[in-house]
Order: C-alpha cells, then structure tokens, then sequence
C-alpha cells in the first residue's frame, strides 16, 4: 500500500510519533520514485550524492537505502525555488496534471507548479484536518474581506487561489476584495473596501478578514490614524498568509500586529491565525494559539547553515528547508525556500501541541525570488 | 498643492534668475562628506531592505551614491558636455527606472546642473532612496528646494495616466528611463510636441572570437563582470556570444565560467549561497535535458554565433546596443570594434571594464547635460 494514505489520513494532524514509520517510508517511496521516472532529476541526485554512473533503478534503491532515519533527510539534495524558476522538473507529463499553478505574479521569474490527482487529494485531507483542528470551519455565514487579489483567469497564482479557497471555511455572503479587476488589469479598492467593512461590521454576520499580513497591518494603520474604532461581529477572524515580502522593513511581530487589531476592531489575539506555505511546498503550517508555526506530522523541517547548508540545531537561524512526500508530479520532496528561519523545540511553545515549531526571520535578499505581492506592492503603496 | 498653483509656481521660479550650478555642486559636496563620516549608515540600512538587489547592502548603496554625486567628476563633466551658450531647457520631467538604485536622483542631479526644475516621478523600487538623496540635497542647499519636486505615482495605477499628462504638460521635455514598453507609452502620452529625451533600456554583449576563447583571464573577468552586475545595468553583459561554438565549446565555457566563480570573493551572505547553489545543481543537469538546450551562465545565455552573421543579427536592434564586450587577439581589435560600431553600438570594452564609468565619456552616445539644454542666441 501506498504509504502516503495513512499518513496523510491519520486522526491527528500533529501525530508526529504515531505517523513516524509512515512518513520514512513515505519519503523513500518518493525519493525513489522521482529518481526512477525523472532522469533531470536522477542525475542531480547522482551528482549531488557523487553515485556513480549507473541504471535508475539501481540508483533509485541505492539512493533510497541511505534514508533509514530521520536525520537522514538532510541527504535528499534540497531544489531551491530559485531552480523551479528556472527549469521546469516535472516527472509528470502535463497531461497528467490537472492542476496547475505558478508561485508568482505578473512580475519577475515564475515556478511553474502542477499537481497530481492523487497529491491534491492527499494536500486536501491534510488542509481539511489541520484547519477543523484549528477549529477555523464554521457554518455560520461569513462576510470576507479579502486583502489580496480578486481572482480572474489571468491570475494563476497559488496565493489567489487559496485566499479564494480559504473563503469558503464559513459559508460566504459576499466578498470584498482590496485588489479588484479592472479594465485588465489590477487596481486599488481602497474606498470599496472601507465601506464594506464597515457595512459588514453592522450586518451581525461574523467578518473574515483574508490576506497578506503586511496588507492587514496598513488597513490597520490607516482606520487608527483616522480614530476609528469597530467591534468586529462575535465570530469574526482574521486569517494571513502569503509574508510581508517587499515590505520587510515595515514588518513587526505578530503580537503587535494582534494589539493593534484588538484596538482597531475589536478582535481578540486568538481569532488571528497565520498561515505559512509555498507553492514549491503543498502542505500548510497554521499558527497556533501562541502564534506559532507548529510542523505537522505530513513535513519535516530542516535548518541549513547560510553558507555551507549543512543542517543546524535548535535556535540556530538558517536558509528554511521543507521536507515533503506528498507528490508524484514534481520531486517537491526537499526544497530550499528563500526564507531565514529558526527551528524551537515544540515543548517550548506551551499551546499543547508537541511537534517542533518554526519561526520566520526574514527573507532572503534574492532578486530572482520574486513571489506573488510584488505586483500588489506597488499598487498599495499608493495608499 | 493643486495643480494650478503647481504652475504658478513653477512659472515663478522660471522667470527668477537661473540657478548656478555651483548650489548643486556644493550640497553634493556636503551629502558626500556626510556619507563619507557614515551618518547615513542608519538610514542606508534601512532603505536597503526595501531594495531588490543583492550585496554588500549599506557599501553598496554608498558606492553608488558616492560614485553618482562626485562633484569633481560633475565639474569635469560640465566642462565636457556644456559648451558656452547653452540654456536650460526650463522644466524637465524624469521618469526613472529601478534597476539602479538613486538613478531617478542622478537624472535630477544632472537636470540641475544643467540649470532646469526638476519633476521626478521615480520608479517604485527606487522611491526610497531617490528621494532620500534629493531631501538631503535640499537639507544641504535649501536654495535647491523650488528646483526639485517629486511625485510617486504608480504605473500600474489607474490614475497614473491623468496625473502623468499633467506634469508632462508641465515640462519642456522629459529624461524618460526604461524599456520598449515605458518609452512607447509616454510618447503616447507626451504627444508630438513634446522633446523627449530616451535613456531606453540597452542591450549590452561579450563576443569571443576562436582566437579569444583560449585567453583565460578574460574569461575570469567576465564571470566576475557577470557575477557583480547581474545583467542589472544598461552596460552588463546580458548576452555571451562565441564565434563557431560547437556544444563541446560551450560546455567547456560554461564550466570555465563557473569555475572561476568558484574562486571569487567569500560568500556573504544566503543569497549569494542559494544562488551559487542553484546554479550548480542547473549545471548538473544532463545535456539535452528538458525543451531545448540551452547553455548560460548565472541567467546570462551563451550563444554560438558566425562572424558573418553578427551585423545581420544585430541590426534590428541596433537602436538599443550599448556596450559590446571584446575577447579578441590584437589584430581582430579593430574588425570587430568596427563592425559592432557600424552595427549600433556605442561602446567597445573589455570585460572587466563594460560597466565601469569612465569620467566623461558619453551615456548611449549622448552628453546629458547638453539633452537638457538648448542654444540660446542673444542680440
């Protein structure tokens, strides 16, 4: 049996030890498949593990072989998102692929993504089960204020897609969104988007504010400047994601972002849920109730040195390094993100989850690593 | 500030005696020290991460501030490009580019010097710092103040159009800094009568002859000329073309090239690491690999290419050559600086030296200062 259906169907998202058998054999059944089916791929793993010249197959079992533990992880040659802009890896053929998507907007350099059948199944359970355990579905209709773009067949990006997804975790009345349509192209929704809010504020339905963290911050920033205060509907929540990117410099903590919500609407600190993923990487990281990114028992993360990416220990900041074996389409099984991160023990946290937890420091200043609110960033800060 | 009042203004300081150069000269001189003494460190740092590009962050941005407000390289400048009669244009509109940082100030700087007011709307990437250098500048020589002005306004934004035919309306010309797309649509906008003044993006090459693919320093330079700009300037190499290169000789190129990369300067920093990483594992894959085979270098692409063809293949963008970098023996110098020439180029260097600035030389084969002014005759 494929080792991927109880892992990503067990009971308990954070299951780590529970899941563990599953999830190595998951990771060789999937190293071992993309060096079989993907010859880019297999070379780069030959290369990079200084195999000799030789059959896929026997490369393949060898390769596999070396993964016995989890600290054996670390050998799987990590793919930079960079690389995926620049080549597509797929061991797919296209046909099979029925879902498709790139990691960044209109501007610069982008992944091209696909996924297949069975990796979107698989990324649905693992999505439905971590969001019911953070209790984010409700039945009861929702206002959405969607702080990021309004979706349009020209906009293929992961992020558009899953803020419009994550906007149907409670029923939807109507959505609001801040970066709107028009006349082909994108254009701020400033006006539109106060008056809704405020609208939704006295509708009694709870409000769901969706979006780009940095985006949250201004509109919080400009309702306090004009003295405004709300009282968000009981209920309500505010759900980000997608980083601070360009506007790294305005970026302060979550907890600061909490008060000054708390201010502004009226929302308390827990009803504010981050959420962390890439394109590059199909699996979700959401905040828990101390705002912490927990790693479930479907990943791993690894922490490589900035400079020799080796892996590196507990509180030791490093180049954040995601390890997954959902997919077939795309030997996504390790990749590098352009972020800086720190691994803390999971006892650390205090929330009740147990599982290891990551926190994001910065990203890494790579002008090829060009994501999705780049093209956002510049309609906003006409602000 | 309506927009009514905006003209008056202008119109006020117009009619005022011109401005001398020499207030431009001395408040670059004071931004200078006060770099130099590091008390913009702080500020540097923090404008940095609003920057796209990669590098030693606060050197960095210094340098290149420090290397666009040297004032003895403007003096020498001003003798140059300004023979005696000319006059400020009057009101020049920049419309600036992001892929140097402080560029929409430089062009400001140089319409100062010419004597003009100055509008600036810069690129988004380049807002922070540009406007930093020109309140400095303001802060040094307040006399500057009504001949600067700055108005951030998005190009993608609906109201981008109104707002720019508005201060193109304004000006006597406009120093427009971009590629096709950001040249054709403000000549739209600015209409026929209008002086525009096109610093378009350019198209810059290295050529390496049979002869000059053995001389292995100059292929280290390139690499490191490669690494340094990454293709970022009008004057990078954004192109490697090798005369008769069989798939043999690129792969060999490819490979000296990111050998000598190997041997540059420590890493500092995750991107650098990333970025040499990924492009190990890009060399790594096997030849004939994916939909087409295709060699480069750091995203710089190598090409195999005939002499023959070279004026032929050039030609039609011979609008847009700047800068050809030259890997040839002696006697090939002149042939091939002469071909190039005559194909639209206005530069021939060698590698290691196609971006750096040469005082006085001429910018796309054009003085500026002597665009942003005019012949006056007196009775």
């Amino acid at each position: 049996m494929d080792s991927r259906i109880p892992l990503y169907f067990t009971k308990h998202p954070y299951d780590i030890s529970g899941t563990e058998k599953y999830f190595m054999r998951a990771i060789r059944e999937n190293f071992s498949y993309h060096i079989l089916h993907n010859p880019d791929y297999a070379e780069i793993v030959r290369r990079e593990l200084g195999f000799k010249r030789r059959g896929r197959g026997e490369l393949a079992e060898e390769a596999a072989s070396l993964i016995r533990v989890e600290e054996d992880i670390s050998l799987i040659p990590p793919i930079p998102t960079a690389f995926f802009k620049r080549k597509r890896l797929w061991t797919m053929k296209p046909w099979q692929l029925p879902v498709k998507a790139t990691s960044s907007g209109t501007e610069g350099k982008r992944s091209e993504m696909a996924y297949d059948c069975q990796s979107i199944i698989f990324g649905g359970a693992l999505a439905g089960k971590l969001c019911s355990f953070h209790g984010l579905f409700s039945l009861r209709p929702a206002n959405y204020i969607i702080l990021g773009y309004e979706p349009h067949r020209t906009n293929k990006t992961v992020i558009t897609k899953t803020q419009f997804i994550s906007s149907f975790f409670a029923p939807p009345i109507r959505r609001s969104y801040a970066l709107k349509y028009e006349e082909g192209g994108y254009t701020l929704n400033k006006k539109g988007l106060f008056r809704d809010l405020m609208s939704f504020c006295r509708s009694g339905f709870p409000v769901r504010i969706i979006g780009f963290p940095a985006y949250f911050f201004f509109l919080l920033k400009t309702l306090d400047r004009a003295g405004i205060r709300m009282k968000l509907p009981e209920g309500s929540m505010v759900l980000l994601g997608g980083g601070w990117k360009k506007f790294e410099g305005s970026k302060v903590d979550i907890i600061e972002l909490s008060g000054l919500a708390e201010k502004v609407l009226g929302i308390k600190p827990e009803s504010i849920r981050e959420f962390f993923g890439a394109a590059e990487h199909p699996g979700l990281y959401c905040s828990c109730k101390n705002h912490h990114f927990h790693v479930p028992c479907y990943s791993r993360v690894i922490i490589r040195d900035e400079t020799s990416l080796k892996p590196l220990d507990y509180g030791e900041p490093g180049i954040l390094n995601l390890i997954t074996p959902i997919a077939h389409s795309i030997p996504l099984i390790s990749v590098m993100t352009d972020d800086i991160a720190v691994l803390h023990r999971g006892e650390d946290c205090g929330c009740g989850i147990k599982t290891d937890y990551f926190e994001i420091i910065k990203r890494v200043g790579l002008s090829e690593i060009e994501t999705c609110s780049q093209t956002a960033d510049r309609l906003m800060r006409d602000k | 500030m309506k927009a009514k009042e905006f003209r008056e203004e202008i119109n006020r300081t117009l009619i005022r005696e011109n401005m001398t150069c020499e207030r431009t000269l001395k408040a670059c001189e004071v931004l200078l020290k006060r770099l130099s003494e590091g008390c913009y460190d702080a500020k540097l740092e923090k404008i940095r991460d609003f920057l796209p590009f990669t590098g030693n962050g606060k050197v960095y941005i210094s340098d290149e501030i420090s290397n666009l407000i040297n004032s003895d390289i403007l003096r020498e400048r001003l003798k140059k490009e300004l023979p005696p009669g000319r006059e400020p244009l009057g009101v020049l509109l920049h419309i600036g580019a992001g892929n140097v940082p402080g560029l929409g100030a430089y062009s400001v700087i140089e319409g100062l010097l010419a004597g003009n007011i100055n509008i600036l709307k810069p690129a988004s990437v380049d807002a922070p710092i540009s406007g930093f250098i020109l309140r400095e500048l303001v802060k040094a020589e307040p006399e500057l103040k009504p001949y600067i002005y700055m108005f951030e306004i998005p190009s993608t934004h609906a109201s981008a159009v109104p707002k720019l035919k508005e201060l193109i309306s304004l000006s006597d010309a406009v120093s427009v800094w971009g590629g096709d797309r950001t040249i054709k649509a403000v000549r739209e906008l600015a209409g026929a009568d209008k002086k525009l003044i096109e610093w378009g993006h350019k198209f810059s090459f290295v050529y390496i002859s049979r002869a000059g693919l053995k001389d292995r320093a100059a292929i280290k330079d390139l690499a490191k000329h490669i690494q340094d700009t990454g293709m970022r300037l009008c004057s990078s190499c954004q192109t490697v073309y090798v005369e008769g290169g069989s798939k043999e000789d690129m792969r060999l190129l490819r490979e000296e090239l990111n050998a000598s990369l190997k041997q540059g300067p420590d890493i500092k920093d995750a991107a650098e690491t990333l970025r040499r990483y990924t492009e190990k594992l890009m060399s790594e894959l096997p030849a004939g690999s994916g939909e087409e085979e295709r060699y480069d270098f750091l995203g710089c692409p190598l090409i195999s290419a005939d002499r023959e063809d070279m004026f032929e293949r050039l030609r039609a963008d011979s609008h847009s050559l700047q800068t050809v970098g030259l890997i040839c023996v002696g006697d090939e110098e002149e042939e091939l600086s002469r071909l190039f020439i005559r194909a639209g180029a206005t530069r021939i260097r060698r590698p290691s030296e196609m971006s750096a600035y040469i005082p006085g030389e001429a910018h796309d084969g054009k003085f500026p200062l002597y665009e942003y002014t005019k012949r006056a005759e007196y009775l």
